[in-house]
């Protein structure tokens, strides 16, 4: 229940509105996608997560001041054979995590590359954040904090370095995300549903009840 | 009392005494009972007396079982080049084990069980097959008489050592007591034990480490087992280093001293120098002090290698100086080998195989009452008859032809484990974190006076495991007669529906050994039937899943001559997968498994990669369970994972497989409409496509979603039928969720259906079997399936198909399954179909099968209350197939869209219009 206190003022019951937002995580394998929502979700840790095939789903619900936000995760697998699979799941979607491995350079240029396919492929208001996980090992640090953050700065992304292992950051990022996204008064079609044949959906933009 | 005298007479004499008690209180009873109770008790008495007739037999062939402790140094601290933490030594060893488990010859004493112990992470256990005497108590018993016997065990003890070394396995701990004697009748046997094994012992009272195979030559090891005095010279020096290695060479050595101790040992009284020595029981070690060997080894020690210096004869003008010298019969070639083997320098040491040869050569073969080769000389029917009668009137109880393995498999079935019996015996000794805190430290580091330097502590030497409560427990309430081990030909309703459940076991395994068998002569079609109700034993599946998947040595000899060790693009992907592969097992936890997972998936990939085969993740999920069968044998395990993915999974994981995969998942998804209309609108209507659920089930054969004990389970089921089955298994996955699914929406769909931990397994292979039967086989066709074909299905299965295959929009368009026109025919003749002829009537008037039903297509809509009119349809399983003239196609399949839709089961639709279905001639009513 960490994961659900630190979400956030929760405000049990309060007035507020619920708002779904789907968010998809993508990167390459191995760098902690599916380890960053168990640890938002279930606030679990495990040494070896198993690898993912095709996709997961969860779901987590945080507070903020003035509404109540759902997120439908969409975990995605990481190695680059299912990629074709990967617009199925961020079509559509209001944010996306783009996770890399701070010990691994390869998966930043990897991140770099899903950063891109997002920026064209995506909605357009889509709500982006870069995370550099694994930051409880950087003592094998090959990528730094200022190039991702100066990166994430130049392309308007959020970004933390995080730790699934320790849950630095985790709930912060998810926060974060949370406070950037549009919590309009109009009322939007239920999302989590995934739409594989109309590439050309348009953004929903919020999607309140 | 007749019947008795036709019991083998080997019981010996407690069961005589039992037979005279018996035979007594019978004769009381017929004297004084009433003449209808007599034969009432006679009846009860007689199961009894069978049953103790039983116990004795079985007592004479379960094999005893002897458990050993070993301490696995903890090394801590250590990380891997990933950062995950370097698996523990006990870990280490359990990876390494199956090997040493695998080796196989009549001399060596068979490695059954290792566990690490739940009490104390650094010890581990070893179950190996014990036999209560050693070569050591033979010798000193004076029952070497003759010298046939001796050369029996020149023969097999050298043979045994050549087997390990061609095997790669250092003995390290070969002494006379190291041996171990079966005896059964009057022939003796060797049996090698605790090879490839770390030992310790104080000799000259300081721990001396021996290492071998299983520790990694003993970097994981701090303490073991006693071992004997004559060590090799080079093993001895080594001592200060503390850690060193037993070598070949140094097996050779401790080879040649138990070799000169049967050669020397005699029963009768030596005559040497006029005096008389009764020297029954000798044996060179009470002979010989530590000191004398030691001396003698410094005798001779040279720093130059060069120099051969033998230590045998040494050895025996000792014996004579001492006047301990034996009478023997002198035997040159022997000794001289013996004196090649007692080289001081390691590499002037002759070598295993060629001790195994010269003895070979001076005392030829075992003569073997029992041999295959006889077996092969049978040349007529009735030579083999006579045979075979033979064989029966032998005692045999059924336990003889049980393997090792599966007798300790029943060992463990009866509920304990080594562990519990060594911490009951005290063997294993736990003790409070307290005592291992020494009683003076200073300086930060230095501690002294610490009396223990672990929390358990363990006495040395293999401990016998009870096997009272198993031979207990399969006697249970049972008639039981030798016969009745082998269920073939018998009736199973009959009478061997008892409930003893490890006398089943045995029971099964041994008709699962003998369905294997025969699979060669009859194939494996005779085995299915009876495989899919006894299920299969973990000790035999590798040998079942190889021949159901038909593996045998030509499947595996690529893989053999590949360089599994080269460098490949998925190196990096193998390298972040495979530690995290099914890891809650903790044989998956060890580096050599891992390895070997490596090995199979590179050797698999290599070798089709030029079918535009690729490693995808989830491959290692698929692949593992095959290496958990045959953990010492990758290359089979590679073989049935190539083989089982070419029928279950064929072609998902080519580098473009999203064809193959999106065909896959549209079948599924009709069938899903066959079977279970209401469902198959729900999930359609929340968009809760199969793409989001069911990949992993299909492209790793539900190897991902479910826990390997289960899944190998389904796996069993699975080899057994035809391609389309994990399709079956996916449709019983759905419908166990199906009152769950209706009741939600997305969200909550895709959460239940990714969460499945009480999964009954028993439940889902029923339920698939159900749908395999329900479905007709041509609604599974898909252009990328499988070519190849279980051959022992029922007719149906084995029709033509003339079925093309359709494009993905197609595909996504129909909402039910298709049917080809040869089943239709075939079901036509059998009157096991509903036929919905959508034509208009007077295309219909003209020319129509019998016995169909015509519905006009004219507004698209279903007519529910048209189809209750049909007599029967409604409640029937029997498939519902619409038929469409040439020009109605997209119509009629809006037509049973709309009755899909309205919840109506077994839709399917014939796959070509009416016109073209060729022999439709016999069938059809014309006007």
């Amino acid at each position: 229940m960490a994961a659900r206190n630190a979400g956030g003022a929760a405000r049990p019951g309060g007035p507020n509105r619920t708002c779904q937002f789907k968010l998809v995580l993508l990167g390459e394998s191995a760098v902690g996608k599916s380890s960053l929502v168990l640890r938002f979700v279930k606030g679990q840790f495990h040494e070896y997560q198993e690898s993912t095939i095709g996709a997961a789903f969860l779901t987590q619900t945080v507070c903020l001041d003035d509404a109540t936000i759902k997120f439908e995760i969409w975990d995605t697998a990481g190695q680059e054979r299912y990629h074709s699979l990967a617009p199925m799941y961020y079509r559509g979607a209001q944010a996306a995590i783009v996770v890399y491995d701070i010990t691994n350079q390869e998966s930043f240029q990897k991140a770099k590359n899903w950063v891109k396919e997002l920026q064209r492929q995506a909605s357009p208001n889509i709500v982006m954040a870069l995370a550099g996980n694994k930051a409880d090992v950087a003592n094998k640090r090959t990528v730094e904090y200022e190039e991702a953050n100066a990166y994430a700065e130049d392309n308007a992304l959020l970004f933390m370095e995080t730790s699934a292992k320790t849950s630095m950051n985790v709930n912060d990022i998810f926060m974060a995300i949370a406070k950037k996204l549009p919590i309009g008064p109009a009322q939007g079609e239920p999302t989590g549903t995934v739409d594989m044949n109309q590439p050309q959906q348009q953004q929903k933009g919020s999607c309140c009840k | 009392m007749s019947s008795t005298s036709s019991f083998p007479k080997s019981f010996g004499k407690l069961y005589v005494n039992i037979l005279l008690y018996h035979i007594f209180v019978i004769w009381l009873f017929e004297y004084y009972i009433y003449q209808h109770l007599i034969v009432y008790f006679r009846s009860v008495y007689f199961k009894l007396f069978q049953i103790q007739f039983y116990s004795f037999q079985i007592m004479g062939s379960f094999p005893n079982f002897g458990a050993f402790v070993l301490r696995a140094q903890e090394k801590t601290g250590r990380t891997c080049i990933n950062g995950l933490p370097v698996a523990s030594p006990s870990k280490q060893m359990l990876g390494r084990f199956p090997y040493l488990q695998s080796l196989r010859h009549d001399n060596l004493s068979i490695y059954v069980h290792f566990s690490e112990t739940v009490i104390a992470r650094d010890l581990v256990i070893v179950v190996i097959e014990h036999h209560s005497e050693s070569l050591g108590d033979v010798l000193k018993a004076g029952e070497l008489k003759d010298e046939n016997r001796k050369n029996v065990l020149y023969l097999e003890i050298s043979s045994a050592m050549d087997c390990l070394h061609r095997n790669g396995v250092v003995h390290g701990f070969l002494d006379v007591n190291s041996v171990n004697i079966s005896k059964k009748r009057e022939e003796i046997t060797a049996k090698l034990s605790g090879y490839g094994l770390p030992l310790v012992q104080s000799v000259l009272k300081s721990i001396i480490h021996i290492f071998s195979f299983l520790t990694n030559y003993g970097k994981d090891i701090a303490s073991s087992m006693k071992f004997g005095v004559f060590l090799a010279p080079e093993r001895i020096l080594n001592e200060d280093e503390s850690l060193f290695l037993a070598t070949y060479q140094s097996d050779v050595w401790e080879m040649g001293f138990v070799l000169l101790q049967i050669y020397l040992v005699s029963e009768t009284i030596s005559k040497n120098s006029g005096e008389n020595i009764c020297l029954k029981g000798a044996t060179l070690e009470p002979d010989i002090s530590e000191t004398e060997y030691l001396e003698i080894l410094n005798k001779n020690f040279t720093d130059d290698s060069t120099v051969t210096s033998t230590v045998m004869d040494d050895i025996i003008q000792l014996l004579i100086d001492k006047k301990r010298l034996p009478y023997h019969k002198k035997c040159e070639w022997l000794e001289t080998v013996i004196r090649n083997c007692l080289q001081m320098g390691c590499s002037n040491r002759i070598l295993v195989p060629e001790i195994a040869e010269r003895i070979k050569e001076n005392v030829g073969s075992i003569p073997s009452e029992d041999n295959v080769e006889s077996l092969y000389k049978l040349k007529t029917v009735d030579e083999m008859r006579a045979r075979v009668r033979e064989d029966v009137l032998k005692d045999y109880d059924g336990f003889e032809k049980l393997s090792i393995d599966n007798s300790f498999y029943l060992w463990k079935t009866c509920g304990s484990t080594p562990e519990i019996i060594l911490l009951k015996k005290g063997i294993i000794q736990n003790h409070a974190p307290i005592s291992s805190y020494p009683s003076i430290r200073f300086d930060d580091f230095n501690q002294i006076d610490q009396t223990v330097d672990s929390q358990s502590t363990f006495e040395y030497g293999v401990f016998e495991l009870p096997k009272e409560r198993t031979l207990a427990k399969m006697e249970h309430g049972l008639k039981v007669s030798a016969k009745m081990f082998h269920k073939i030909g018998v009736n199973k309703d009959e009478d061997h529906q008892n409930e003893n459940i490890l006398y089943e076991t045995a029971s099964n395994m041994l008709t699962i050994e003998h369905f294997l068998n025969s699979t060669a002569v009859f194939g494996v079609s005779s085995v299915v039937s009876s495989l899919s109700s006894i299920g299969v034993i973990s000790t035999q599946r590798s040998d079942v899943w190889c021949t159901l998947l038909d593996v045998d040595e030509t499947k595996w000899r690529d893989y053999l001559n590949l360089d599994v060790l080269a460098s490949h693009s998925s190196d990096r992907q193998l390298e972040v997968d495979i530690p995290r592969c099914h890891q809650y097992d903790s044989f998956m936890t060890t580096p050599a498994i891992q390895e070997s997972l490596r090995k199979v998936l590179k050797g698999w990939q290599i070798i089709t990669e030029s079918d535009n085969y690729v490693y995808w993740q989830g491959c290692d999920s698929l692949a593992t369970p095959f290496l958990l069968a045959n953990m010492s044998k990758p290359h089979v395990a590679y073989a049935c994972f190539k083989e089982f993915t070419h029928r279950y999974c064929h072609k998902f994981y080519l580098k473009d497989n999203s064809e193959v995969i999106k065909e896959y998942l549209g079948i599924f998804y009709h069938l899903v409409a066959y079977v279970d209309p209401v469902l198959y609108k729900h999930l359609k209507s929340n968009g809760f496509d199969a793409e989001l659920f069911a990949i992993p089930w299909f492209l790793t054969c539900f190897a991902h979603e479910l826990p390997l004990s289960k899944l190998v389970r389904l796996w069993d089921e699975t080899m057994i039928h035809g391609n389309a089955f994990p399709l079956m298994i996916a449709l019983a996955m759905l419908n166990r969720l199906r009152d769950k699914l209706l009741s939600v929406n997305f969200n909550d769909m895709i959460i239940i259906i990714h969460d499945q931990p009480d999964l009954t397994i028993d439940d889902i292979i029923k339920n698939a079997r159900g749908y395999e039967n329900l479905i007709p086989p041509s609604c599974t066709f898909r252009v990328h399936a499988s070519p190849w074909k279980e051959n022992n299905s029922g007719e149906v299965h084995c029709l033509m198909n003339s079925m093309k295959g359709l494009s993905l929009g197609e595909l996504a368009q129909l909402h039910c399954p298709r049917l080809s026109s040869e089943e239709l025919i075939w079901r036509i003749e059998r009157n096991l179909i509903y036929i919905i002829d959508t034509r208009q009537e007077s295309e219909f008037q003209t020319e129509h099968f019998s016995n169909s039903f015509n519905h006009p297509n004219n507004n698209h809509e279903a007519d529910i209350d048209w189809l209750r009119f049909l007599p029967g349809i409604v409640s029937s399983e029997l498939p519902k197939c619409f038929l469409y003239g040439k020009n109605d196609k997209e119509a009629t399949e809006k037509l049973a869209e709309a009755y899909v839709m309205k919840g109506v089961p077994y839709v399917c639709i014939l796959h070509e219009p009416f016109e073209t279905i060729k022999n439709k001639d016999p069938f059809v009513v014309k006007a």
